[in-house]
This record gives structure tokens, sequence and C-alpha cells, in this order.
């Protein structure tokens, strides 16, 4: 159902990208340097093309906010929250890079990403269902999404992306239970399969 | 319940910011309804798993990104951008990368032109903001670490016949021997010639001496206003000079601060579990005092956390303090002085009160 030529983004979990920054503040480390930017830029890039309009440039973009980070590498341990500083900083970055600067609103965020869902092991759902969910997702609007995306998988907190997209906490709220109505929607779909599975379990 | 209610409990349940009332009632409800219990379950351990990126970036793609980013770093670090056109784009990008630093200041790397019309001399300069540190390759391979809130400036011919630099603030020099290039670094009231060595440099503008520690190696310095003196440090040893003394020129001055002579050197401390000199403790991001005045120390707090201060009450400010602090926050470094030195204080946004 997917484009042969679609590539995944590596999955990296919080104690990985902890990883990184220490290896990169404390020893220099270059290949540590180089993977962190390998999992961001693919997600970047869009985000700063959201700003920009043209997709080189949003790639020089991103490219120049990690030329700056590498040079601040040594304070990077004073970051709290990396997902939501690289994202702030190739905010502006792109805002800056526009000739005629202007005001970036909201409506200017869009999500050109599709997500792949994969199932922890604890969840026993077909196939089937397993793409169902990560329809649910994708069939969201684009600005539902890319709220969702990075709360879920950027690891934003709500406070941070209503920061970061220039919206209330309220509106980041609201488009959370967008996506979880979504969701259970989809899950009210398989609740034959999900009952079948509990009974087989109890028995 | 309400199909709304019910989507809005479990979206708070999955943010973690549930009150406890909240919880019980989704509790009971799900008791009594065990397909919502079953939905519930499921969603939970839905978002548990993974939400992967999509995109069509193919590795070999990125591989050329990651080359493009090497490519720049190290333009920016041996030729200072003076390699290519001046771009003003770049100039934008960079400023407003400092301004994108919410936790930490970033060096703005940019072109200024100096000189008169006939000659026009590019000049590479160099800053961290307050609250941020930077390290930096000159493109003779000299390595800086640079200090909050600091400025070094070099021109386009570095190298040509001396290698000099401009510094304002705090830096730490490790240079590359070349005796046929002297290494002169410059500040407002003095200059430090070397021929390859490693030293730290202290000239802020806001503090009352001009220091120079010298940890291998031999520097010759040379102050503003008198050229023709030429004072040779040793290793382990610091030069302090009187800034407020320069400044006036006028020994009269001198005589009224009997307790700080206009110039001295002095043996330079050194930690005793890494034996690192406490004058460059800073390049590992510590911050160290050693029967330091209290009001050096907030000065000091001020760069380092990009933090203003207000004293309510001047008479705290002549007392000493030590205290060694590696990654610690403002408040962690305030708790820790504030029963030793008696006093309290309050932050908020990016003033720091201090009162009795």
């Amino acid at each position: 159902m997917f484009p042969q030529s679609l590539y995944f983004r590596w999955p990296m979990n919080e104690s990985r990208r902890k990883y990184l920054l220490h290896a990169i503040a404390e020893y220099s480390d270059q290949s540590a340097f180089d993977e962190l930017f390998t999992f961001y830029f693919p997600a970047l890039v869009p985000f700063a093309n959201n700003i920009v309009k043209d997709v080189q440039l949003a790639e020089e973009v991103v490219e120049d906010v990690f030329v700056k980070l590498w040079h601040n590498r040594k304070t990077m341990v004073s970051i709290r929250s990396f997902s939501h500083y690289i994202y702030t900083a190739t905010k502006y970055t792109a805002i800056s890079s526009l000739k005629n600067q202007r005001t970036i609103l909201y409506e200017d965020f869009s999500e050109d990403l599709r997500l792949t869902y994969s199932s922890p092991e604890t969840i026993f759902i077909s196939n089937e269902n397993i793409a169902g969910i990560a329809m649910a997702i994708n069939e969201l609007p684009p600005k539902c999404r890319l709220v969702f995306r990075l709360i879920k998988e950027e690891g934003l907190k709500y406070e941070e992306v209503a920061q970061l997209l220039q919206i209330s906490v309220k509106t980041v709220e609201r488009q959370m239970s967008i996506a979880t109505k979504k969701l259970i929607t989809a899950l009210q779909r398989m609740l034959p399969e999900l009952r079948d599975h509990l009974k087989q379990k109890k028995a | 319940m309400d199909r709304n209610r019910l989507i809005e409990l479990l979206r708070k349940k999955e943010s973690g910011v549930i009150t406890l009332s909240e919880i019980r009632e989704l509790n009971e409800y799900l008791k009594t309804n065990t397909d919502d219990k079953i939905i519930a379950d499921a969603l939970n351990a839905v978002l548990a798993g993974s939400f992967k990126v999509e995109h069509d970036y193919q590795p070999g793609e990125i591989q050329r990104h990651v080359k493009n980013l090497h490519d720049k770093i190290n333009t920016d670090l041996n030729t200072g951008l003076s390699a290519g056109k001046p771009n003003k784009n770049r100039l934008i990008i960079m400023i407003s990368a400092i301004a994108a630093s919410l936790i930490l200041g970033i060096a703005g790397y940019y072109f200024i032109y100096s000189g008169s019309q006939h000659n026009t001399v590019a000049k590479n300069v160099l800053s961290t903001k307050k609250g941020s540190k930077s390290t930096l390759e000159l493109p003779d391979g000299t390595k800086v670490w640079l200090n909050a809130d600091t400025r070094l400036t070099y021109d386009k011919n570095y190298g040509e016949k001396i290698r000099a630099v401009e510094l304002t603030g705090e830096a730490y020099f490790d240079v590359v021997k070349d005796a046929d290039h002297p290494f002169i670094v410059r500040t407002k009231f003095m200059d430090i010639k070397v021929l390859g060595t490693a030293f730290n440099v202290r000239a802020y503008a806001n503090e009352t001496n001009t220091q120079t520690s010298l940890l291998r190696g031999k520097v010759e310095i040379s102050l503003r206003n008198k050229k023709a003196e030429k004072i040779i440090l040793k290793p382990n040893e610091k030069i302090i000079l009187n800034n407020a003394d320069v400044l006036t020129d006028n020994n009269n001055i001198a005589s009224k601060r009997k307790e700080m002579p206009i110039l001295s050197v002095v043996a330079i401390k050194t930690n005793k579990t890494d034996s690192t000199a406490n004058e460059i403790q800073w390049t590992k991001n510590r911050l160290v005092f050693d029967q330091t005045d209290f009001g050096e120390i907030i000065t000091e707090l001020e760069r380092w956390y990009n933090v203003q201060a207000v004293i309510k009450d001047s008479s705290i400010l002549p007392r000493k303090l030590s205290g060694i602090f590696e990654n610690e926050s403002l408040p962690e470094v305030l708790e820790s002085f504030k029963l030793a030195a008696g006093f309290n204080y309050r932050i908020s946004d990016n003033t720091l009160t201090i009162y009795k």
C-alpha cells in the first residue's frame, strides 16, 4: 500500500538521544552528531518547508541549525528538551532565512509526513488492524497530525507544542482529543477481535 | 457517561495531566462498561507503540546532507566564512539562531567590514552570548575556548605576518607553535604575545581588572599605555592588571586602593582533584570560586546564566565564598551559597533579586 521508495526513520528512544547528546557535548563525538542529524533531518525539513516553501532552502536551514548546534555542543547538556529546542531553532532559522520576514501563523504549519505504526507486544491485533491504526492517524487533518506527531513521536509536552506552533494549550488539547477520538473509533471496529483475544487470555 | 467526556478523560490520562477525581470518575465508569474498558486498555497499548515518520529521503541522500553539514562546519572553523562571499541570508540566519536559543545562547558568526575606502579588510567576528560558551579553531589550528559574553575578532589576513586576534571577554588559547608568525592577543589594556603555548585571557569590559594566566610555554605581556615595558610570564603564573588605573593613567588613584596594586603577578591555583588550573575550569563547564567576593560571583553568575542581578542590600557583597559547580542550575548554585552568605533570592524571568 506504500510506494516502494519509502524510507522509515530509524527509531530513537529517550536513552539513545541522551547518550548521543552526552557523547557530542562531552567528547565532540562526530559520529553521534551525524546520527542525531540523520534522525532529525527527514522530519525537520518538511517542518521548515512549511515556512520557507522551498525544499532546498529548508534543507539548508536544517543544516545551518546543526552547524550552530555543533559550535555550541559544549553547552548542549543544559538543554532540557532537545526535540523542543531543535524544532524551535529550526522555526526561527527558517523565518529569518526569508527575504521578507513575516510573522508565522498557525495556518502556515501543516504536516506532509505520514506515520507508520508498529504495535508493542502487549496488544494482539491483526496486521490489517495495525494498518487501520496508522490509517486513522494519517487520515487526521494535517495540523492535527502534526500536533499528534510532535507529542507522540518527538516527545514534546503540550506547552512546548503550543509555544512552537504559537497556539494555546487549549488548542493542543483539542487537537489531541480529535486524534484520540479517531483512534477510539478505529479500535471500536476492532472490538470483536479484541474481545476474542481477551476471552482466550482468560481461558 | 457522555462519549466526549470519555474521550476527554482518556486523552487526559494519556497525557498524564488527569486529576485524581477524574481518574476516579473514569475508573468507576469503566468498571460497569466492559466494552469501553477493552477500548481504553487497547488505546493505552496502542499509544505505547511507536508511530514512525515515513519519508522519501534515500540513505545516500541524507549522507550527502551530512557531508554538506561537515563542509559548513569546517568552513566556519577554518576561515570564519571568509572564503566565500558574505551571504546576507546567512547573516540573518546566524542572528536569528541567537533568538532561537531559548535555553542556551548561540555564538553568532558574521561579517563586519572595517577599514577605509581604499582598503577594505573583512573581519571575522566570533561571539558568544551570555549564558553560552563555544570552542573554535583558528585558521592555523590554534584552539580557542570562548567563555560567555565574549567577542573575538581577527582580520582576513590572519597568519600572513602575525596571528593577531582582538578579545573582549574571556578565552583560553591553545596556540599552535609557529615562531615565524607570532600569536598576539589584543585586549583593551593588555597585549599578549606568544610563540606557542596555552594560556587564558580574561578581559571583560565590566570588570575591574584584566588577567592573563599561563599554563604552558612563555608569553610576553605589554601594556597598552606602556608599550616599552615588557613582562614575561612563566608557566603557572597569572598577571592581574587593574583596569581602572590604566583608564585614568593616574597613580594617585592607585594609592587610594592600596589593597590592589596596579599590576601583580601571582601563582595559579590548581584544583587538587583533577589538577586543572582554576582559571580554565570554565572550559570544562565548571564554575569555580575560591574565596571570591560575592559581588564578583554575582557578575559571573549574570554572565554564566544570562540573568540580570538586582542587589537589595549591598552589605553582603564583600563576603568571600568558595565553591565548585558543574552543570548546576542557577537556583542550585544560589541555594548552596544562601546559608553561608546569609541572603535570600528571587528569580523571575531573567532577573535575579538578592536580598537579606
